[in-house]
């Protein structure tokens, strides 16, 4: 850094607005490399900020772009020299900004957002670059890649495309030049011994990388660690595979070892999200290797609640792994999360990719499936609230909470129905509304994204951008899919049976009795409480209620396909909740499956309503097996817990496996097993402090239970708890 | 088709026997052992339980029984006006009260363990007939066990051994395994314990080990019952006599998770005691291993 310049990024990216968006973004980011702090981490690790300390503006992988107005005028404040320089710039963003921001959302989004009955778009989302490509070929052969693109593209308009990603490539150039003079002076300064080579080592490396392909595991690392937090810090993906290639060419394990070790740690003090493990190729060849083994050990051994581990199995996946997995999940870190290829692959397949680029995938976000430096599928483009459609069915298109307004479809007085098929039809039609507008929003979304956000960083580190000279935002990548995410299924499965069962079949209650129960949250209506809350629910292998259960999740997929999304694909569905899923529960009235108002008990994902499962494990995946797991293309997580001393006896350890294989070869997509102690969970609420290493699985991703709010430790302790 | 009287059918049962199980509760033991910890099941009648930690004493269900009245803040039930018509449960809105036991066909029941069959075929497992005790319905007990062996399941029944000869002999012409219970070997002590003599369930024993049939020994250990240095030598030397003929020899700890069950079926449980501690376990195991038996205290 040699001289200072005020707000680099933004200086660069408002020098000449006439350019286009992916341009100037590819200039910030090239200026943030020479400006951003950089430091070697305590690991020893080359750490980049995406920002620089002097500027408002910052550049990051959801946000692209991005421009901080309060800290705009607080630095004008401190830099009173460049008063007129920061308004320049605060005017040029304020523009580029809000035009980017709120400005399409249709009045149907924000009211149904308002009642929680869907999200959509909210934010930038998750993609898996290719971490593994600067490793491996370099940002010269990256630029070879780039020109001979270029070359083939010259009859569009998309040279300033072009422009944008060789600025971020000088970028990575330029910071890895800045680090080999960092880690000189490092190692000169350093007093011990084992940090003074590790200095030395990356010194060295960095006169290779970013460049040239590395040429050992460390300064595999070293490339990928500065790549991965410049890029800000998202899913490592298959970490296994693409590290490989340096893996296997180091001849002294130890050191390799060593730098294994450190980005582990370095993993622990990030907020790095997915990491997946083995799976097969196109022709179903297992494709663990050592690594594996190595990262499944250093998980149990560490216990770390960060990255997430996903493990992906098939028809060869070999029975040392299965041993390995029964280990890691012994160790009681709820992880790896398992992924079935003979499902997964297939899911995809039937989007249209093709089995080689299927077998690809790993997870992004909480539990996302993603094609590893291939797509930009949309993660998360939003979720649909199963009970709320319900409630708008109920209430002719009126929220449950009585808050007066109608912001779902009217449907028809339902205390007036005669038969089950019109209220499940209201409640379709609502689905279908919901289901669309979330998909609209999203769109809506990634197109003001796409013009406003660029991202010339994961263009080069993604297939398809590179290829077609279109940016990440705007379509490039091969694959464009959506993931559109289904919440609290069982809540309404159980109470349309509930309905079905009480009103239209026994003749029990009429419409009038239920909705004049559910509006006064079921006070005075002990008996009608009673027997809908007592009904049969989904989870338990009960013919009737799954049948309705499943029946309308797959009512959402078939709608769902036919949205087409802003990037060249279709909506896939999923179900994989957020951290944010057990906050519905209060946003929805009283339901006919005698949740009462304000209680936050919703679905696990796809499991049961959290304690309705009475039957074990074995029927709860009975249950959820008549999913059509293949059409839940973009997550379809299933949840299991079990009692620590299940896995304390070899024989407990082949059952988790032997479950895990027998809900693959039914048709599951992914497993998950949580290993825990009622009494651990019910004490660390009492006494936080002393169960600070409590790891448990909420959505889609593991965190540690005492910082998780009251509402959704309440929600782990409730659901399914296997007692052996 | 034969009818059996069934209280409970559990899935995903992991210990007993191979494999992930379905064990199928049969009502009705002739033993009366003093600790038994499903005291619901001795009756081979149906019966009412009632959980009146539940109650609220709203008074719903007093309409529908002539044996029900509310005195001194507590419900009380006069079982013999009792008909076990079931309509108290309908009219609880705590769940107070249920029946225990159902006189269900065998093909039913049996359709209900076989929702499970994926997970037999995949851990080895099965149904295992539990109770109550299985020979006390011995015709339902073969029926669930032949179709099971039909459908190619594991089999197993938890058997006190006191059922008649000819039961066993032909539960193990079916391939079952048998889950034996031995509880003391002194006949004295067992009818004082037990109420029955153990002559006939060692005879049992020892046609099954002679048949060459799987069998799991399995000691229930009752702190200051049957659990002296003695009581362990004398089981040890029985053991020694069949030694080789069984799989191996588990200890059931006592626990006293029955003592409030009694109070549901009316009766008080006329034995409690403390749940066997870490010092009991170990220091049965050791006892065992002195005269020359591995044991283990199952989880």
């Amino acid at each position: 850094m040699s001289e200072f310049i005020f707000d680099p990024m933004a200086k660069v990216f408002c020098e000449d607005p006439s350019l286009e968006v992916a341009e100037r973004t590819g200039l910030a980011i090239r200026e943030a490399a020479k400006y951003c702090n950089i430091s070697f981490n305590s690991y020893i690790l080359p750490t980049a900020s995406c920002s620089v300390g002097h500027g408002a503006t910052s550049v990051h992988f959801s946000s692209g772009l991005s421009y901080d107005f309060g800290r705009a005028k607080s630095l004008a404040e401190k830099y009173p020299e460049h008063k007129e320089e920061a308004e320049k710039y605060y005017q040029i963003m304020w523009a580029h900004q809000l035009a980017g921001k709120d400005a399409l959302r249709s009045p149907q989004h924000n009211k149904l957002n308002g009642d929680q009955a869907e999200w959509a778009g909210g934010w930038g989302g998750h993609s898996n670059p290719d971490f593994g490509r600067i490793a491996n070929i370099g940002t010269e052969g990256i630029r070879a890649h780039l020109n001979e693109c270029r070359a083939k593209n010259t009859g569009d308009d998309c040279d300033w495309f072009y422009r944008g990603c060789e600025y971020a490539l000088e970028a990575l150039e330029i910071l890895g030049d800045r680090f080999h003079d960092l880690a000189v002076k490092m190692a000169e300064e350093c007093t011990d011994e084992a940090n003074k080579k590790r200095y030395e080592d990356a010194a060295k490396a960095f006169e290779v990388i970013p460049r040239k392909p590395a040429y050992d595991f460390t300064s595999a690392c070293h490339a990928f660690w500065m790549h991965f937090t410049f890029d800000g810090i998202d899913s490592p993906g298959r970490f296994d595979q693409y590290m490989f290639r340096a893996y296997d060419i180091t001849e002294n394990k130890e050191e390799a070892d060593d730098a294994l070790r450190r980005v582990w740690e370095a993993f622990h003090n990030t907020r790095s999200w997915n990491l997946c493990l083995s799976g097969s190729d196109e022709n179903w060849n297992d494709k663990t290797n050592e690594l594996t083994y190595k990262i499944l050990a250093l998980a149990a051994e560490k216990k770390y609640h960060t990255p997430n581990i996903t493990l992906r199995v098939h028809r060869n996946t070999p029975e040392k792994l299965w041993q390995a997995i029964a280990d890691t999940l012994a160790s009681g870190i709820g992880m790896p999360a398992l992924y079935n290829d003979e499902i997964v692959c297939p899911a995809l397949e039937k989007v249209g990719i093709p089995a080689c680029d299927s077998h690809l995938y790993c997870m992004n976000g909480c539990n996302q499936i993603d094609i590893m430096g291939k797509s930009h599928m949309g993660l998360e483009d939003g979720e649909v609230i199963f009970a709320k459609c319900l409630e708008y069915a109920l209430y002719d298109g009126h929220n449950g909470l009585g808050n007066g307004e109608r912001h779902g479809l009217p449907t028809g007085d339902a205390k007036k129905f005669k038969t089950y098929a019109e209220l499940e039809n209201a409640f379709y039609r609502q689905l279908d509304y919901v289901t669309y507008v979330c998909c609209e929003t999203a769109n809506v979304h990634q197109h003001q994204r796409a013009i406003y956000e660029a991202n010339p960083f994961r263009s080069c580190f993604i297939d398809g951008c590179l290829e077609k000279g279109v940016d990440y935002r705007n379509g490039g990548p091969l694959y464009g899919h959506g993931q559109i995410l289904a919440e609290a299924i069982a809540d309404t499965g159980d109470s349309l049976w509930a309905i079905k069962k009480l009103v239209f079949d026994e003749g029990k209650y009429t419409m009038e009795q239920l909705i004049d129960a559910l509006a006064a949250n079921f006070e005075g209506y002990d008996e009608l409480y009673h027997d809908f809350s007592t009904c049969e629910k989904f989870g338990n292998d009960i013919e009737c209620v799954d049948e309705i259960t499943t029946k309308a999740l797959n009512r959402f997929f078939t709608f769902l396909k036919r949205n087409h999304t802003y990037r060249g694909g279709v909506f896939m569905g999923g179900c994989s909740p957020f951290s944010r899923a057990a906050s519905y529960g209060h946003c929805i009235g009283s339901l006919p499956n005698g949740k009462k108002r304000g209680e936050p008990l919703i679905a696990d994902c796809i499991g049961a309503v959290p304690g309705c499962d009475e039957n074990g494990p074995t029927a709860l995946m009975k249950s959820t097996l008549k999913y059509n797991h293949i059409d839940g293309g973009s997550g379809f997580i299933f949840h299991t817990k079990f009692e620590k001393k299940l896995l304390n006896t070899p024989k407990g350890k082949a059952t988790l496996i032997a479950l895990a294989k027998t809900y693959f070869a039914g048709g599951g997509q992914q497993f998950t097993a949580t290993v825990v102690d009622p009494e651990e969970l019910i004490d660390a609420q009492k006494n936080p402090d002393k169960h600070r290493d409590l790891i448990v699985r909420v959505g889609g991703y593991s965190d540690i239970f005492v910082n998780l709010d009251k509402d959704l430790q309440d929600n782990v302790i409730a659901r399914t708890f296997t007692e052996v | 088709m034969v009818k059996g009287t069934v209280f409970n059918v559990q899935k995903f049962c992991l210990h007993d026997g191979d494999g992930v199980r379905t064990c199928v509760f049969l009502k009705g033991c002739p033993l009366g052992c003093i600790w038994c910890h499903n005291p619901e099941s001795k009756s081979n009648k149906v019966q009412l339980l009632f959980n009146s930690s539940r109650c609220s004493l709203c008074g719903r269900c007093l309409p529908t029984c002539k044996g029900r009245s509310i005195k001194d803040g507590k419900l009380t039930i006069d079982r013999t006006k009792c008909d076990l018509c079931g309509e108290c449960i309908e009219h609880c809105l705590n769940d107070a009260n249920e029946l225990c036991g159902k006189e269900r066909e065998s093909d039913e029941v049996f359709a209900e363990v076989m929702k499970d069959k994926m997970f037999y075929d995949s851990t080895g497992g099965g149904i295992t007939v539990s109770g109550g005790e299985p020979s006390y319905q011995p015709e339902f007990t073969l029926e669930l066990l032949r179709l099971a062996k039909e459908a190619g399941i594991s089999r197993a029944i938890e058997t006190c051994g006191i059922g008649k000869a000819e039961f066993y002999r032909q539960a193990a012409e079916l391939g079952t395994l048998f889950l034996f219970d031995i509880k003391c070997i002194d006949p004295e002590k067992h009818k004082k314990l037990t109420k029955v003599d153990n002559a006939h369930i060692l005879s049992n024993l020892k046609m099954l080990t002679e048949l060459g049939a799987e069998i799991i020994i399995r000691m229930p250990m009752v702190p200051g019952c049957n659990d002296s240095d003695e009581d362990i030598a004398l089981l040890c030397e029985f053991l020694k006599q069949i030694e080789g003929k069984y799989r191996y020899a588990e200890i059931m700890a006592y626990h006293k998770l029955g003592v409030g069950k009694s109070q549901r079926i009316g009766e008080d449980a006329e034995f409690v005691h403390e749940n066997a501690t870490d010092e009991d376990k170990l220091r049965w195991v050791e006892q065992f291993k002195k005269n020359g038996i591995e044991a283990q205290v199952s989880q």
